[in-house]
């Protein structure tokens, strides 16, 4: 049984008192990120007891949920009817709430081809720092009335709003999921991915290691397409390899003290020295580097994100200041950007 | 006064042929595709670069006169109308391919740049950009930013939010936003979604960034015509429900079916009710599979007639009614009137038998042709504009398809955007605070207000003075409909 608790009205009177009061909160959900965040201080506001999924039609390929039902209860409700969230986003320590998946906005290994969080997202019901209750966009496919303010909540880290609920588009999962699996060098590894983007349709996640390259594809015809034959399809890699990277259970992960995130441009891996001490996703666009340079002005404009790492934090555009501004005239929300 | 200050200033930063201020020279800008409404503005201005681009909003902020921008001006809302007092700034003449990275399979362009144009351009190599609206030969891809524009293969690669992956913006408050770039994501808040769909009311965009996708290898578009819209509609939601996402599919009824059929000769049934139009695409393989299970489907629903085109030319031969449908309709009325609002799947049959009925009750015809996969209506209100009430009726009968719309779940507009001509029927979907939450965002892009003023989100005032019409939060009209 999933469990249906409608806790806003909690939440809308704690966030319009604290706007009165000029108090602040924290927003939080399972807390499963806090290692991003670092170790709330203040009020925290806790979004895990508004829980339920307030509509699900399989049909409509739209399910709508409470922010903080957890995202395993979502992944198993829709995996029942053989569908998923396109983005596939990581659970932490197996935790992490629905409305914290849309802060962090984070995406799992098939983002390039099934897009990302904010694609996906149709439309929220959330209260800005004046506690009002608003919404935006919807659970429709296609909605182009007035600002698209809900994409815009996906990777805002809380200081925009508190998100209630949420409609998500989802996909039918694919009828074939085959791994595939070979020995490359990192030269040959980003020729793969130049041929991965210029031919197929049919990948849904790559990762590499700088020694091993591993590929997802849904339709083993489609591979020879790719004309790589060094790799072979190998039926033990199940959907549980593809889980564990996700979530940062691999062996990588718990052996490197240090993580830094790296959303690289399409077409680009990171400079041979630095690439070394790294696994790549994505067709090589996302980087977990575990080195131990600071890459803040080593790469501008590139969005780096310290999970366990040292890149200094950079100050953030004045048009982000005054739009965090727009939905947070009196700063009640004591979140902040970690990126 | 600030229109003299502004024109000497503009007259001394850009060479000359960048201005028109004569009348007749002006005219051809008075209006975009919703026709209906028409204004000269105060200036044109045609730059040729974005540093150009940067003086004008630079002098126009200095002096306060009103900026409205305009790609191709096919956008059917108002979204491009001048305003008399106000500067138009035309990027057409800013359509330069800058760069194509193949490493990338990105395309980074200027925004006058024709939406066909760029997949031209890659198309020896195998690759196209995948938003295809009905009017990609004209339309820009700064417009389709500006609209997040849909196209008949959205269904399955997305709208235009999905396929552009960086945005170049100025502000009228001098800001140069770079967005994005080939990155999937950028630091700190995600503006791309913001600014894709605001209408030019935050910015100018100046450079665009877009995915290309292979070309897919093997296609087949099928089409089944029905003895009931319902059926054809409810036909629509099972397909779905296969786990199979078509590459496109369509619908059409029998008034669209006519008149596509007389116009474009592509072999459609003139006797059905409605038609489906299906396009399937994957190895071979799976489009076999695929093939076989959506036949099954069509024959649950009934399907009275059923074609399958698997060559180039009789797929091109079946798209072609379809494509033609909207000068098709033109030649059976002398006036249509499209409107674009977007519903969950299942009412498709249900809102289309309800606007018929709203249809007779006008005593106004109703033509419909739509992105059914999406639950994306477009239905052309046909009327005669030289009869007198003939237009104020067809605005009613289009705001109650709207209104109906919202109230089964659905939105007013599902790509051609606000503009002028939704202001009122966007009153109904809003709440006043959510309306002053999208004021203040404008504020912190465009202080003075003065980035296409009067355009896409209604005014309080505005909102108010319709009064009755206002779809309240929690209350649900139509009980009847099942809802969840
Ligand atoms: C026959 C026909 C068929 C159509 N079919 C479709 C369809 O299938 N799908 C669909 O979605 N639409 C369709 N449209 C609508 C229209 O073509 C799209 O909305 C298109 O994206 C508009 O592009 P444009 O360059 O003509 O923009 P314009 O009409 O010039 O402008 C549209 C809006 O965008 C703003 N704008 C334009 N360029 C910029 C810029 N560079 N920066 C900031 N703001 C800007 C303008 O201010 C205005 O608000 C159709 C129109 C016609 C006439």
């Amino acid at each position: 049984m999933i469990r249906d608790h409608d806790d806003s009205e909690r939440l809308v009177e704690t966030i319009a008192r604290a706007n009165e009061q000029s108090n602040q909160v924290l927003i939080r959900g399972h807390g499963s990120k806090r290692f991003l965040t670092g170790d709330f201080v203040g009020n925290a506001l806790q979004t895990q007891d508004h829980t339920g999924i307030l509509s699900y039609e399989p049909e409509e390929l739209v399910v709508t949920v409470r922010s903080g039902t957890s995202l395993e209860t979502v992944r198993n409700l829709l995996a029942s009817q053989n569908q998923m969230l396109p983005f596939d986003p990581p659970s932490f320590g197996g935790a992490g709430t629905v409305g914290g998946a849309i802060a962090s906005g984070f995406s799992g290994p098939s983002r390039p081809w099934n897009g990302s969080l904010r694609d996906s997202l149709l439309g929220i019901e959330m209260v800005n720092g004046l506690g009002q209750r608003l919404k935006f966009g919807g659970q429709v496919m296609k909605n182009v009335a007035g600002f698209d303010l809900s994409r815009l909540m996906a990777g805002s880290f809380g200081t925009l709003g508190l998100i209630l609920s949420a409609s998500f588009k989802v996909i039918p999962k694919p009828r074939v999921e085959i791994s595939f699996a070979a020995d490359i060098s990192p030269e040959d590894a980003s020729a793969c991915y130049r041929k991965i983007l210029q031919l197929s349709n049919h990948v849904r996640g790559s990762y590499y290691d700088q020694k091993r390259m591993y590929l997802l594809a849904t339709d083993v015809e489609a591979m020879k397409s790719l004309d790589l034959p060094e790799f072979k399809p190998h039926s033990e890699i199940d959907r549980s390899f593809w889980n564990d990277i996700r979530d940062h259970k691999t062996e990588w992960f718990s052996n490197s003290e240090k993580v830094v995130r790296i959303v690289l441009p399409r077409g680009q891996q990171l400079p041979p020295a630095l690439r070394e001490h790294s696994v790549e996703e994505w067709h090589g666009t996302l980087a977990w580097y575990s080195g131990n340079q600071d890459l803040t002005e080593l790469l501008p404009q590139t969005k780096i994100t310290n999970f366990r790492g040292i890149s200094k934090r950079r100050s953030l555009p004045s048009i982000m200041i005054r739009l965090q501004n727009a939905f947070d005239p009196n700063g009640v929300f004591a979140n902040h950007f970690v990126i | 006064m600030t229109q003299a200050l502004a024109l000497q200033q503009l007259s001394s930063a850009l060479p000359p042929d960048r201005l028109i201020s004569k009348e007749f020279a002006k005219r051809p800008y008075e209006t975009d595709g919703l026709t209906a409404y028409r204004e000269v503005p105060w200036l044109v201005a045609l730059p040729r670069n974005t540093n150009e681009v940067r003086q004008i909003l630079r002098i126009c902020n200095e002096c306060s006169v009103p900026v409205v921008t305009r790609g191709a001006g096919t956008g059917l809302s108002g979204g491009a109308r001048p305003l008399k007092e106000g500067l138009l700034l035309v990027l057409s003449r800013m359509k330069r391919i800058l760069e194509v990275d193949f490493d990338a399979c990105t395309a980074t362009v200027e925004p006058g740049v024709t939406n066909l144009s760029i997949s031209q351009e890659v198309q020896p190599y195998g690759l196209y950009y995948a938003p295809d609206p009905s009017s990609q030969i004209a339309c820009s891809i700064g417009g389709n930013v500006a609209e997040n524009s849909g196209g008949v293969h959205c269904l399955k690669y997305g709208l235009t939010l999905h396929n552009v992956t960086g945005l170049v913006v100025q502000t009228i408050d001098g800001d140069e936003l770079v967005l994005g770039g080939k990155s999937y994501e950028s630091p700190g808040l995600d503006l791309l979604p913001l600014i894709t769909g605001s209408e030019g009311l935050l910015g100018v965009v100046t450079q665009v960034t877009v995915k290309l996708l292979p070309q897919p290898t093997n296609q087949a578009v099928l089409l089944g015509a029905f003895d009931s819209i319902e059926s054809a509609g409810n036909c629509v939601s099972a397909i779905i429900a296969t786990g199979i996402i078509p590459a496109a599919l369509e619908m059409m009824d029998s008034l669209a079916i006519k008149a596509s059929e007389e116009f474009a000769h592509c072999g459609y049934p003139i006797d059905a009710e409605a038609i489906l139009l299906c396009e399937l695409d994957g190895t071979k393989t799976t489009l076999d599979q695929d093939l076989v299970r959506i036949r099954e489907v069509l024959d649950d629903y009934d399907v009275k007639d059923f074609q399958i085109a698997t060559d180039a030319e009789s797929r091109e031969l079946l798209w072609r009614g379809r494509k033609s449908a909207f000068p098709a309709a033109g030649r059976i009325a002398t006036d249509y009137y499209c409107m674009d609002g977007t519903i969950p799947r299942k009412h498709i049959g249900y809102v289309l038998r309800t606007i018929k009925e709203l249809g007779e009750s006008y005593g106004l015809g109703v033509a419909n042709v739509f992105h059914a996969g999406d639950g994306n209506l477009h239905p052309l209100i046909l009327y005669d504009a030289s009869k007198p009430d003939e237009i104020e009726r067809s605005e009613q009968f289009g705001m109650d398809i709207l209104n109906l719309c919202v109230k089964v779940g659905g939105t007013v507009t599902g790509e051609h955007g606000i503009g002028v001509e939704k202001l009122d029927a966007a009153c109904s979907q809003f709440t006043d605070h959510e309306l002053e939450q999208f004021f203040r965002v404008k504020q912190a892009f465009d202080r003075q207000g003065i980035m296409n003023p009067g355009k896409a989100i209604p005014t309080l005032t505005r909102c108010s003075e319709l009064g009755g019409m206002h779809v309240h939060n929690g209350e649900v009209p139509f009980p009847e409909i099942p809802r969840f």
